[in-house]
């Protein structure tokens, strides 16, 4: 990549809309990709306004030329988010189906084609099997491919949904003329807009001028607290800078007017979509395993065919017979069936959760899940209820929760507080009963809803005066008549610290005294405890003018005040906070005893964070460690990284949506698996570069649904502890299929060695391996998922070199079972074999003449003579009866697989679907051997019945090797030496 | 709790050294490849110790010799309960069937060639085909010191069949040109192709004994052996009868005329066979009398009897012989 500066100017150049010529469109999306993980390094809100309106060259009345804006917009492109280059559908589906052993069956079809146009090129009535073969065998690679496209294919929606979030018209002054239908598209740098209440900022916008204008910045913080705005001093970080507002943000109350600083991908909003929509979700510890699997498997495969096509061929074995068993080796190796098994799986448990209302998007996750080490939460709508609530109230000298209030209903302190909260609070209650209007105004609301009727207390108290709040006096005042005595009374409320400077006296239980520089300190106190623990505190204070000074008729003038603002009476405090929801403390203190480290990632205050941390026991000591996004924005990640080490309880507060995504990578790169979950805009990026992207349902915005891996649909944060128990469970299971399906491995490879070895007519053909793998092997290996969990899987630590598929697991399966049912098979293909007079000994050695079209009269033990095509049909006789001993041996080993560690008597036949697999496997064995049909087309026999039992003593030895075994690791004999050897 | 600042913060930096320099220094490919072969600090081969090694080795030699016991058991116990003689499952029943095959010799040498190839005036390239011919009917000369084998042999005819436990004899020295003193003619371009029946246990055939419901597409020339031994001797009707002929029409010209020795099929009185002791196969001699060389011709020679199906693609009651003398 060529060394580009982050200045704006290049940035800009790569967000042009016409193609770079210079780079191939691959390397642009990924160079955006780097630039927008940086942080956004802009002077732009710094400058005076006079210079930045020269570099824009803009006026700040007449706005822009209609000539230059168009001139620019030609330029720079629309104001609106480029999308991601996204792959087709054609394009993951191919990709799906030349993926892991798929390139492999690819090769066996070709052979499998090859071989048959040799065929019919050199005879003159070639034999179907090859064509059919090569035919099945495509429509396996297709079967395989459709199940993992099932699994890969997520369609990318995310830039829709951010483009959702843009306003369609902004109001522009252009040429000195306003126009208030512009085309938000249209809009270019140095623009002057306005907004107003209610409308969407169309861009990112320095404040020129403004009135009481509050935008609420949740898209990109995450905290829905309406922040004000206005042409203040800009602080260095242009995230927290007072002085701009963002593209996506919509402007609660007041207006402003504004310039535009950057547009459509390059502002805040557009790095954020830009790099969720662009950012590469690691691949699941699922995948990752299966693909490593695969590509051990698959190269052993092929080494093995090599190997052996190379001495066939060096031994003389003609061209033909080679490809067959190279094919042999290739179709009997992979396990066909694993990719199918794992998507069916992963697909039932997603149902499963679905039904706990939990969405799982991308089947993965669910596993994922199960293996998570680190949850990184945000905050604000994740762990809390995103709704400020009244927490505690302090009355002097008392702090009192909110619950518990009740019992000083009828203090007189109290009662002023609700008439001060009431007439203070400027939320309004709608005719429909809503409450409108700021947070935490309506939280003051909801708290007086439940102990008075504030809407009495309004009507009692007619409303004369208000002076709003602004930033320079922090506090709210209005004037209200008293109806009971006609007395005009002041009521204030605000930051406590101005209040109580105001105050002269303060309200007690007993009546008012005057406050003391002591009873002063005492509220300090108090403000600083609430404050501390995470609560937004105001105070409110009162005075009852008299009826001398303002008679009835006496007319308040806010511009110019013509009342006292001071000497007031105190009355005490609220803190105000957004409180934790229920269920997440239980739900975090079960997550961490099952081994996940809970951290918190949030764009709020450290101190509300750090209270939050506390309170639903991310933080359970004084050595959770807190670190602000400029902190983390000085740390090398060497340093982020030992710190990850060093503390085990971190919370990381406001932090900016890369920042989050900083946390994750850093997680990552120490090996962690990493869930996140969130509900904000901010997220997004964070939740799509997590192993595990968890979003909110019902409060989540679009964009972290559309980018999360698994949907809570009714944010219930417990329901992440199921789906670890669920992902814990699925890959205990998940390994019981994989183990029962490389079972089958065995004794489908050794038969081609058999057959090479000693020269014995082919003990398996490779259609019967197909039937085996992708037939009878299916459903049972499937069904073994629903087994319930052996012990407790929140019990142990998460998985992190715990394997899928173990040394000791290919044991168990290839050196044990796998080889009983490969004698199983042996025994049943010679005693057919036998029954018929080909007895062992004269069928060693046999092979070149038995496959000698050529020789009509092969002599067998006891003199009879066989055509070729009458031995042929004897092979195929052989080979269904090693197929059933397969078919049988594999109900066994369904039993057995069902269980690890605990006993199959402990556990009895409760699986139902189980059951039903093994009564399917069974009846599809019968099918597949005694349809005529069928028989033909997959080389099977309508064998005799006597023949099914010849696995009898083979499946019977198989059950009582296992459960000693299983016995052994029980209690762990022999110093644990079976548990090292195939406990997997 | 104080957040300290940690921009350039020396110590964090110390510690964090110090964290990392407890771990091990990460080793290379080759260096991790040696120390699984052989660490030499815990006397690991492989990953294992030698007692490890030598634990596991037992478990497998154990576990492998029970398994191929029960193996050896169950195959034991299986054919002690086959009878020796005869096979478990007899005509219908065994997937052999009812329909005899055809076998010719000599058999080339190729995989899944049925070509007789040699060159006429090569006695190097006949020599090859006469070995053959000669070790397949070594079986067939008796040999009087062979006690035993020759013992239950009976000279059978038409009206002498075999009495009980005693097998027919196959003489070979009355097959005229046939004979390996003639070189089974190979020496002269013309040679001879032994023809014989599959044997199939129990099997006997049922022969076309009358010349009045022959099958259509039987050759004219066995139609009228038949009516002609139908005339001479009736015995002679049961006879599983053999014709050979060319596949195409320029084959059967190519062929030139066929002398069938010693008789024109499999005489009745060689079945069933019951895998007697010292049986021999029945054979008919195939003596091409005039082949024209140079040219590959395309033989098929048909079994002829009522239970004999023919089926040319599954070689049913027929074998297909390719014949090139250069």
């Amino acid at each position: 990549m060529t060394s580009r500066s982050s200045s704006i100017a290049s940035i800009t150049d790569l967000f042009r809309p016409e193609k770079n010529k210079r780079l191939r469109s691959k390397d642009l999306s990924s160079t955006r990709l780097n630039v927008l993980k940086k942080e956004i390094k802009t002077d732009t809100h710094l400058v005076p306004l006079d210079t930045l309106f020269d570099q824009l060259g803009t006026d700040p009345v007449k706005g822009l030329t209609r000539y230059k804006a168009q001139e620019l917009l030609e330029y720079y492109g629309y104001n609106t988010l480029t999308p991601a280059t996204q792959y087709g559908w054609t394009l993951v589906l191919f990709k799906s189906m030349c993926t892991g052993f798929s390139i492999l069956i690819w090769i066996g079809a070709l052979l499998c084609l090859i071989a048959y146009l040799i065929e019919m090129t050199n005879k003159i009535n070639p034999s179907y099997d090859n064509l059919y073969l090569g035919c099945v065998l495509i429509a396996v690679d297709v079967i395989c491919g459709l199940f993992s496209f099932y699994q890969n294919y997520k369609s990318s929606k995310i830039m829709k949904t951010f483009n959702s979030m843009i306003p369609v018209y902004a109001n522009c002054v252009r040429d000195g003329v306003m126009d208030s239908e512009t085309p938000v598209r249209n809009l270019v740098r140095g623009d002057i807009v306005e907004v107003k209440a209610g409308d969407i900022v169309p861009a990112d916008i320095r404040i020129i001028e403004s009135k009481g204008f509050k935008v609420d910045n949740s898209s990109l913080t995450g905290e829905s607290i309406a922040v004000l705005r206005a042409n203040v001093e800009g602080t260095s970080n242009i995230l927290e800078s007072p002085n701009v507002a963002f593209f996506s943000t919509q402007c609660v109350e007041g207006w402003a007017l504004g310039v535009v600083l950057c547009c459509g991908d390059l502002t805040a909003l557009g790095r954020v979509a830009g790099l969720a929509a662009r950012l590469k979700p690691a691949l699941s510890p699922l995948a990752r395993e299966l693909k490593s699997f695969m590509r051990c498997m698959s190269l052993w495969a092929l080494c093995l065919g090599f190997f052996l096509a190379i001495a066939s061929l060096i031994i003389g074995y003609p061209f033909m017979q080679t490809i067959i068993f190279v094919i042999g080796i290739i179709v009997a190796n992979i396990p066909e069936g694993l990719q199918p098994t794992v998507t069916a799986s992963l697909t039932l448990t997603a149902q499963l959760m679905v039904k706990k209302q939990c969405l799982v998007k991308n089947l993965d996750a669910i596993e994922a899940l199960g293996a998570c080490t680190t949850i990184c939460s945000d905050k604000t709508g994740t762990l809390t209820q995103n709704k400020m609530c009244v927490h505690h109230i302090w009355m002097w000298n008392q702090t009192y929760n909110v619950s518990k209030i009740d019992s000083e209903k009828n203090n007189k302190v109290f009662q002023s507080l609700t008439i001060c909260g009431a007439l203070c609070s400027t939320a309004s209650i709608q005719s429909d009963g809503n409450i409108s209007g700021d947070a935490s105004e309506k939280a003051i609301l909801n708290f007086l809803m439940e102990h008075d009727n504030p809407m009495t207390i309004r009507d009692n108290f007619p409303k004369v005066a208000e002076i709003p709040f602004n930033s320079a006096n922090k506090y709210q005042a209005s004037v209200c008549l008293n109806k009971y005595d006609s007395k005009f009374v002041v009521l204030m409320k605000g930051a406590p610290e101005y209040i109580a400077n105001r105050c002269a006296t303060i309200a007690l239980k007993t009546g008012n005294t005057s406050l003391t520089t002591e009873m002063m300190k005492v509220v300090e106190l108090a403000t600083e405890k609430l404050a501390n623990s995470g609560e937004r505190v105001l105070a409110f204070a009162d005075l009852t003018l008299n009826t001398k000074e303002f008679p009835i008729d006496f007319e308040f003038d806010i511009d110019n005040i013509n009342f006292p603002l001071d000497k007031l009476r105190f009355l005490g405090l609220l803190g105000l906070m957004d409180p934790p929801r229920q269920e997440v403390g239980n739900a975090i203190r079960r997550v961490r005893e099952a081994g996940v480290r809970v951290m918190m990632v949030t764009g709020d205050h450290p101190a509300t964070a750090r209270a939050i941390a506390h309170e639903v026991g991310i933080a359970t000591s004084e050595n959770c460690y807190i670190i602000t996004g400029t902190e983390l924005r000085d740390m090398s990640s060497d340093v982020l990284n030992w710190t990850l080490e060093k503390y085990y309880e971190i919370v990381f507060a406001r932090t900016s949506p890369t920042q989050k995504l900083q946390i994750v990578e850093a997680c990552q790169s120490r090996g962690d698996v990493v869930a996140v979950t969130g509900d904000g805009v901010n997220d997004a990026p964070a939740l799509r570069k997590a192993d595990i992207g968890i979003s909110m349902g019902l409060t989540g915005s679009q964009v972290s649904k559309q980018t999360a891996d698994i949907v809570l649909m009714d944010d219930n944060f417990a329901t992440i502890v199921t789906g670890i128990e669920e992902g814990r469970k699925i890959f205990d299971n998940l390994k019981k299929s994989v183990c029962y399906i490389l079972i089958s491995n065995a004794p489908e490879i050794l038969p081609v060695l058999m057959f090479i070895l000693f020269s014995i007519p082919l003990p398996l053909g490779v259609m019967t391996i197909i039937c085996v793998d992708l037939g009878t092997d299916m459903w049972p290996a499937v069904s073994l998922a629903y087994e319930s969990a052996e012990s407790d899987v929140m019990d142990r630590v998460p998985r992190k070199s715990e394997r899928l598929v173990s040394a000791r697991m290919l044991r168990q399966a290839y050196g044990h079972l796998g080889l009983m049912e490969f004698a199983a098979g042996m025994y049943a293909y010679f005693i057919v074999m036998a029954e018929h007079g080909f007895y062992p000994a004269a069928l060693i050695g046999i092979r070149k003449k038995w496959d000698n079209v050529a020789i009509n009269d092969l002599e067998d033990s006891l003199g009879q003579e066989w055509t070729y095509a009458e031995r042929k049909e004897l092979e195929r006789a052989a080979q269904a009866a090693y197929f059933v001993a397969i078919v049988v041996t594999q109900m066994t080993n369904g039993i057995i697989c069902k269980t690890r560690f605990n006993s199959f008597f402990q556990v009895g036949m409760k699986n139902r679907i189980l059951n039903m697999g093994l009564v399917f496997e069974l009846i599809l064995a019968c099918l597949l051997c005694y349809i005529p049909g069928l028989s033909n087309f997959f080389q099977t026999y309508p064998i005799r019945v006597r023949w099914w039992f010849l696995a009898i003593p083979f499946a019977v030895l198989m059950f009582v090797f296992d459960e000693f075994r299983k016995y052994c690791i029980r209690n762990v004999m022999y110093n644990g030496w079976f548990n090292n050897l195939s406990y997997y | 709790m104080t957040v300290k600042k940690r921009t350039s913060d020396l110590t964090s930096l110390e510690r964090f050294n110090m964290y990392y320099r407890e771990k091990e220094p990460p080793l290379t490919g080759s260096q991790k490849v040696k120390r699984f072969i052989w660490n030499p600090k815990t006397r690991q081969f492989c990953g294992r110790t030698g007692s490890s090694w030598s634990k596991i080795a037992l478990f497998y030699f154990i576990f492998y010799s029970a398994l191929a016991i029960l193996v050896a058991i169950c195959m034991w116990t299986f054919l002690q309960l086959l009878d020796a003689r005869q096979p478990k499952w007899q005509l219908e029943r065994s997937i052999i069937g009812t329909n005899p095959g055809l076998g010719f010799r000599p058999t080339p040498p190729e995989v899944a060639s049925s070509v007789i190839w040699y060159k006429g005036n090569d006695p190097g390239s006949q020599q090859f085909w006469v070995k053959k011919l000669s070790t397949f009917l070594a079986a067939y000369k008796r040999d009087g010191k062979k006690a035993g084998a020759g013992q239950n042999i009976h000279n059978c005819d038409f009206k002498l069949p075999p009495p009980a436990g005693k097998v027919c004899d196959v003489d070979i020295s009355a097959w005229g040109p046939c004979v390996q003193d003639n070189y089974f003619g190979y020496h002269k371009s013309t040679p001879c192709i032994f023809l014989k029946l599959n044997k199939i246990y129990g099997w006997r055939p049922k022969f076309y004994n009358s010349s009045d419901n022959l099958p259509k597409d039987m050759p004219e020339d066995l139609k009228e052996h038949i009516r002609n031994m139908t005339a001479y001797d009736k015995n002679y009707l049961n006879m599983v009868w053999v014709s050979c002929q060319g596949e195409n029409p320029a084959d059967r010209e190519n062929i030139g005329p066929i002398q069938y020795l010693p008789h024109r099929g499999f005489p009745g009185y060689y079945f069933p066979y019951t895998n007697q002791e010292g049986y021999l196969s029945p054979l008919v001699a195939v003596h091409l009398q005039r082949p024209k060389t140079g040219m590959l011709i395309n033989i098929e020679c048909r079994a002829w009897a009522n239970n004999i199906k023919y089926e040319r693609l599954e070689a049913m009651g027929s074998v297909h012989i390719e014949m090139l003398i250069e």
